[in-house]
């Protein structure tokens, strides 16, 4: 009997030591020291082990809403102009002028990322650089996907909460298996924040997609006219028969 | 030595009408070559190319059904659109000669580039005249506005 005590203090302590490690790698907040009970409390409980935990995440709405939603908007614009570059970086110095800044650069492609009341008067701007081939604008609410996220955060914490308050009373086979069910749930709870971050950022940001190349968007089709002499303006025709 | 002189007689005769008749059938367009054209002088109509080959060239067809020029320049719209071709511009105008045309410009993929295809279109009694143009859409943008401004001394012909 008196070798189950120190052998039981050995594996907590291994536990503790592998623990450590990846909590901190997962940046993941320490534990909270929580006040001892009065109890007599079992020996595995008696060596503090760092209970997996995630940091608390706000629930608050993002900055940027519209009308009250959480509304995700983007744009994208084909554009023709003859010199695609100043155009680009006017376009990225107004971008950051206003709070944007560019996700994407390259010699036909300008994604920015803007403050949704900068789109419009971008997109207006941008428009005055040339021709417009194509323009869209497109909004989605995002409004009950992020409700919905945060809602399984929140349950999840609560969750992770509740059982670091069972390892103080638990002795070695229930503190591995909370441990183990604690680290499935900060893993969770990371993806969810991570999903949430991504959600807030479609809110707090528009995207807006410039394309200085039409080519890649429009392929073009053969159609019948019912007038003979228009099935011959055609520009391979034309460059073959010149 | 009598039936040689006659053959030959009648062999100049052939020729002359061979000539009338070419010549007959293509009509002797005018317009003044816009800035950076040369003109192909050895070329039937009216053929113009650029140092870096934006080329504009003039040919006809016949008027069937008989239409107006709105009528036409309205179907080449709708059927350059239909086709995949992107609206650029489009303007009409009268010539110092007095004709009325209209030139529809459009984009389109060629390549790993974009295009311009330009059609100015005139209508002229039982014919369509097209004033046709191409090139890469920087290039054209180089010389579109001598273009616009030599096609307003086009003359489609008689």
């Amino acid at each position: 009997m008196n070798h189950t005590t120190p052998s039981k203090l050995l594996y907590s302590l291994v536990l503790a030591a592998l623990l450590t490690p990846a909590l901190a790698a997962a940046d993941i907040a320490p534990p909270q020291p929580e006040p001892r009970k009065p109890v007599a409390a079992p020996v595995a409980s008696s060596v503090p082990v760092p209970a997996p935990t995630a940091a608390p995440v706000s629930v608050s709405p993002p900055t940027s809403e519209q009308d009250g939603r959480q509304t995700a908007f983007s744009a994208t614009l084909i554009l023709k102009v003859i010199h695609p570059d100043e155009v680009r970086k006017q376009a990225i110095a107004q971008a950051k002028a206003h709070g944007g800044f560019p996700i994407l650069v390259t010699d036909n492609d300008l994604h920015l990322k803007l403050p949704p009341d900068q789109l419009g008067p971008m997109v207006d701007a941008l428009s005055k650089q040339g021709i417009v081939l194509q323009k869209s604008l497109q909004r989605a609410d995002r409004g009950e996907l992020i409700a919905q996220l945060e809602h399984r955060l929140r349950s999840k914490q609560e969750i992770l909460e509740r059982l670091r308050g069972f390892l103080g009373d638990s002795n070695v086979q229930a503190t591995l298996r909370i441990e183990q069910s604690m680290s499935q749930l900060v893993g969770e709870v990371e993806a969810l924040r991570g999903e949430l971050e991504v959600e807030r950022a479609s809110v707090r940001h528009a995207r807006l997609v410039v394309s200085f190349q039409f080519n890649r968007q429009s392929r073009i089709t053969y159609v019948q006219s019912p007038f003979d002499w228009l099935n011959t303006v055609d520009l391979d025709r034309f460059l073959q028969e010149f | 030595m009598k039936t040689c002189t006659n053959t030959r007689k009648s062999l100049f005769v052939l020729a002359l009408l061979t000539l009338g008749l070419s010549a007959c059938g293509t009509p002797a367009y005018v317009m003044d070559t816009p800035t950076g054209f040369v003109k192909y002088e050895d070329r039937p109509g009216l053929s113009l190319i650029t140092a870096d080959g934006v080329r504009l060239k003039v040919r006809e067809t016949d008027n069937k059904p008989k239409a107006d020029l709105a009528f036409w320049t309205d179907a080449l719209k709708r059927h350059l659109i239909a086709r995949g071709y992107a609206p650029k511009s489009e303007h009409c105008f009268d010539t110092t000669k007095g004709s009325k045309g209209c030139t529809l410009e459009f984009l389109l993929p060629h390549g790993a580039e974009d295009w311009v295809l330009s059609e100015t279109v005139f209508v002229v009694g039982e014919r369509i005249v097209l004033v046709e143009g191409a090139g890469p859409f920087p290039l054209w943008a180089k010389v579109e506005a001598g273009v616009k401004t030599a096609l307003l001394t086009f003359d489609p012909g008689a």
